[in-house]
């Protein structure tokens, strides 16, 4: 058989592998920023454009799509060419690919501090970001599968098929999630409301910690760590065991962060076994990782690579130990809505991502310029300040997330709430904020030094663009036989056509019904749309990302139907689209708040909270009292959500505005009547408009006076 | 008797609290009000503790164990020395049995003929206890669904919710029926007690202050220092609004929040702020009212 000579593209890694680095740092530094603002709200600035509720979606798109995505886009370039003895399918669709990317993360750090946000969690991206992010994940698909078809090794290796289920499922995701019916040219809203869109919401955000987060990283693990540690993978079965029960059985655990909900119980207890079956596949990863290194346990010591890589693989299995405890309904009830689950998903974020992306970086950095590190002691240095870094960070959240939890369920002897007021439980755990920010710190300072080795150990080498490489082509010619995996593993699109059939089953068997049977969601006879000076107040909440801190989901639990009010039903949230049920409590939840203080509280507390809560450590919004709403999108949103199906009758847009006159004219009039002046049209009225609906409509007709 | 009861609870659960308080100086101070954590929470935080504390048990032991193997192969003859470092561990043997290990030397006996990229893949078997792991997982999601949604025999939300909030009642009424009160909104006292007040105090701080400013100056709700109000400002008035609420107002009823006596001192504490002054204070809302002699 005669060799063909071909080279390997490393130019495009190099790029990817910058952006890594740059969008890491840049990820953890605003991630700081938002850490101090949790104790010193002057952090924001005073801008509206960096305070905590528009910079957490920043912070989380950063890291995610911009550091880890890049990162994975570095990983799977280089690994995959190498893993099929070929070069890439199409260097134009390489670099279109990466240069679409970096365009999408600059929309990102554009629309995002301005507010143009959708709420939905790591899904925030405006509508025409999300057409540009589907049409560049496809460009990655189409150059991945036909790197796969071109390729000169017989069977795909498993980080091949890792990669090829994180192609599949994260389209999947992305187009279903990113329904939405555009407003403006940055502003839309879902189609799906209340529960459903909940539903979608969260099926997307655990998975894309599932198929973006975890598999492509799996992937990176099963090549970069056997080479690493010259080790052979340890176990071929478990590989193909734990890749399909993985990817299966991931797909159906996303209403475990809606537990306790209103979501239909059946979907819920759904979410809480598959996540306790999630276990063993998870764990699967782990050990075919840590036993790869059966042998190689002294090298650990000494090679900064492993001891990155053992961390990281160690940190996912705990993070995918903790996780499914979670999703136990007991644990649950006390660990959701607190800085336990922000601790849980950054020792997934800092250990398993960021610790293997550090190890992936010292090991392959060398290679492609031809020359050793730098300095493995700075990067050991970077290790051990990471390492504590991680746990300076997740230690004290854990406390704080227990100890506030424990403050909101606290009954005293006389049955009554030993914390009414919630301040008290945001000011107990305000050092655990601080500490978590140290850890912050001191992660980010061991990043800054891995910078600098890297670009230390580029200088001292030479970079190889072009790597040769020689490998034979693949006969055309048939076998038979074989494992029957190995069958598989030689046929690309039937492996990706069962790979899409595995994570499609379970996200069919939670939707279909929640949105076709109407006794999911019993109907509410009161529930009304919301006004148009509403929808305006509530497209506000949205563009400050009020959500980020404030939930709107009352749970039934007695601590919370005490504090707030009667606890949610899956019918009041027919006409919210997006939800806004919010994943974390910093401040109190605001599903019941309407109509609990008068127009004059909210006034004087948007515009400085410490006036009317004393050691709040929500930022004040002085610009809603100097921007206006705009009344020529009335019409356009009313119209939009008529197109999703809230009931406006037809013409109502002509008129719309009327209505929203009448209305803010009515609060203003109330505050001017206790000697405060502000324009109808000021934003801060039409954010009180909606915050006096809030929760509401099942109030009406009773004179229920229970906060 | 009472008062020891609630001391006793309160130092229980100060102890409930323990693996979180040296963590966590602040709470130190705020749990000496606190007099109990719900049956639940303590029951997982004890089961939290016994499993940190066993963990360390097993640390230590394991310690004491090899301390004690040291001391022993001190005393040992060399070539008995020898012999044992031979032997595995225990431990060693035991990892190598649950996860069934293949020794290393026999490695190549399992190496696949795969080669990607100059990686090798072993054919080692599923490690045991993973297989059961994932077996009663799913073992765990059958019985599971089954107990919840075929058999019903256990309680979802709705139903737990209703089960917290009766047994909630039911102590509440116990609770009530040792509170006996001679007055109620229409005969109202004022409490000079110096105690009395500063539970008002305290509570009107934490809670009427979000409306009415921690100095009663008002805010978003009306000044209560001066001599005009609202509603009246005798102590029967004073004691029905905080009581009752003031309909489709912000001001809400708090007579499921507090007992009689605690809205007596709260009502008291208002009672006593006239004529304070506070800096800051809103300008007169409502009647005039005048004290009557009598009250």
């Amino acid at each position: 058989m005669e060799l063909q000579q071909f080279k390997y593209d490393n130019k495009i890694v190099k790029y990817f592998v910058i952006a890594t680095v740059a969008f890491g740092l840049i990820g953890m530094l605003v991630g700081i920023l938002m850490a101090t603002q949790l104790f010193l709200p002057e952090a924001n600035l005073g801008l509206q454009f960096t305070t905590f509720g528009r910079i957490r979606p920043l912070h989380t798109n950063a890291v995610i799509f911009a550091f880890v995505g890049n990162a994975m886009f570095a990983g799977v370039y280089y690994s995959m060419q190498r893993l099929l003895k070929t070069r890439m399918f199409s260097d134009r669709l390489s670099w279109i690919h990466f240069w679409g990317w970096q365009l999408i993360i600059l929309a990102a750090v554009i629309t995002l501090p301005l507010g143009m946000s959708t709420s939905k969690e790591y899904a925030e991206l405006e509508w025409p970001i999300d057409i540009a992010i589907t049409v560049i994940w496809v460009v990655f698909g189409i150059n991945m599968i036909g790197t796969i078809l071109k390729r000169r090794e017989r069977h795909m290796y498993v980080a091949i098929w890792f990669y090829i289920a994180t192609f599949v499922t994260v389209a999947v995701l992305h187009v279903v999630n990113s329904f939405e019916i555009p407003v403006t040219m940055f502003k839309s809203y879902s189609w799906y409301a209340g529960v459903q869109d909940a539903l979608v919401q969260w099926w997307y955000g655990h998975n894309a910690v599932a198929f973006f987060l975890t598999t492509p990283f799996l992937g990176i693990m099963y090549y970069y760590l056997p080479k690493a540690a010259n080790r052979p993978v340890y176990s071929y079965k478990l590989s193909i065991i734990h890749f399909w029960s993985l990817i299966f059985i991931y797909i159906w655990a996303g209403p475990h962060h809606l537990l306790y909900t209103s979501l239909p119980n059946w979907a819920q207890s759904l979410g809480t076994v598959f996540s306790i079956m999630l276990i063993a596949p998870s764990w699967g990863g782990m050990l075919n990782g840590l036993l790869t290194l059966r042998g190689a346990w002294d090298r650990v010591r000494e090679d900064p690579v492993l001891k990155f890589m053992v961390v990281a693989v160690t940190a996912y299995g705990m993070a995918t130990l903790e996780g499914p405890l979670l999703s136990i309904k007991n644990v649950n009830a006390i660990a959701h809505f607190t800085d336990w689950i922000v601790a849980h998903v950054h020792v997934g974020g800092l250990g398993w991502n960021g610790f293997l992306i550090f190890g992936m970086l010292y090991w392959m950095i060398p290679r492609m310029w031809g020359t050793k590190l730098y300095s493995t002691k700075l990067a050991n240095v970077h290790f051990w300040i990471g390492t504590l870094g991680i746990i300076v960070y997740a230690l004290p959240l854990y406390t704080a997330g227990v100890v506030q939890s424990l403050m909101w369920k606290n009954f005293n002897a006389e049955g009554f709430l030993e914390y009414p007021n919630f301040l008290e439980t945001v000011t107990q755990i305000v050092p655990m904020y601080m500490m978590r920010a140290v850890g912050g710190v001191l992660y980010l300072t061991g990043a800054i030094m891995m910078a600098y080795n890297l670009v230390k150990t580029a200088k001292q080498g030479s970079f190889k663009a072009e790597e040769a490489a020689e490998a034979p082509a693949l006969e055309k010619k048939k076998i038979v036989g074989g494992h029957w995996h190995a069958v598989l593993e030689r046929k690309p699109v039937i492996f990706t056509a069962l790979t899409l059939v595995a994570i499609v089953i379970g996200g069919v068997v939670e939707m279909v019904p929640t949105f076709l049977i109407k006794s999911n969601i019993p109907t509410i006879e009161s529930v009304q749309p919301y006004t148009p000076l509403e929808l305006h107040g509530r497209d506000l909440y949205i563009k400050e990302g009020c959500n980020n801190c404030h939930t709107q989901m009352v749970r039934p639990f007695r601590s919370e139907t005490e504090r707030y009010g009667e606890y949610s039903k899956a019918g009041e949230f027919v006409y919210d689209h997006p939800f806004l049920w919010g994943s974390k409590r910093t401040g109190p939840d605001l599903h019941r708040v309407g109509a609990k203080y008068n127009n004059v509280w909210h006034f004087n507390h948007m515009l400085d909270p410490k006036s009317t809560s004393p050691g709040s450590i929500m930022p004040p919004y002085p610009w809603l009292f100097t921007q206006s709403i705009d009344l020529d999108e009335t019409a356009g949103k009313i119209k939009a959500l008529r197109t999703v199906g809230v009931p406006y009758a037809e013409g109502y847009e002509e008129i719309a505005n009327e209505d929203l006159m009448r209305q803010a004219k009515e609060i203003s009039d109330d505050l001017a009547a206790n000697d405060i002046e502000i324009s109808e049209q000021a934003e801060i009225v039409a954010l009180i408009a909606y915050l006096q609906r809030l929760g509401t409509d099942i109030k009406v007709n009773s004179n229920d006076q229970n906060p | 008797m009472e008062r020891i009861k609630s001391k006793i609870k309160n130092l229980s659960s100060k102890y409930m609290l323990l693996p979180f308080l040296f963590l966590t100086t602040p709470l130190a101070a705020q749990t000496e009000s606190s007099t109990g954590i719900s049956q639940t929470t303590a029951f997982y935080v004890v089961i939290g503790l016994l499993i940190i504390v066993s963990l360390l048990v097993i640390l230590l032991a394991f310690n004491i164990v090899s301390l004690l193997k040291a001391v022993v192969q001190k005393e040992m003859s060399p070539e008995k020395k020898a012999s044992m470092e031979k032997e595995p561990s225990w431990f060693a043997k035991t990892w190598a049995k649950w996860n069934d290990l293949k020794p290393l030397e026999e490695e190549q006996d399992i190496m696949l003929d795969h080669d990607y990229d100059g990686i090798k893949e072993l054919d080692n078997h599923l490690p045991p206890w993973w297989k059961a792991l994932f077996y009663l997982s799913i073992v765990y999601a059958v019985i599971y669904l089954m107990v919840f949604h075929v058999f019903k025999s256990a309680p979802l939300q709705e139903e737990e919710y209703e089960i917290e909030m009766a047994l909630a009642q039911a102590a509440k009424s116990n609770m009530e029926q040792t509170i006996v009160v001679d007055f109620d909104e229409s005969n109202v006292p004022f409490n000079d007690d110096a105690e009395a007040l500063a539970d008002g105090k305290k509570f009107f701080e934490a809670q009427c202050g979000m409306c009415h400013k921690a100095d009663g100056g008002g805010l978003a709700g009306p000044n209560l220092t001066d001599d005009y109000w609202k509603h009246g400002g005798s102590m029967t008035d004073i004691y029905n609004v905080i009581k009752n609420g003031v309909p489709n107002t912000a001001m809400i009823s708090w007579e499921s929040k507090l007992n009689p006596l605690r809205l007596q001192n709260v009502a008291s504490y208002v009672k006593s702020l006239r004529g304070t002054n506070p800096p800051g204070a809103l300008p007169p809302d409502g009647e005039l009212y005048v004290e009557e002699s009598n009250q």
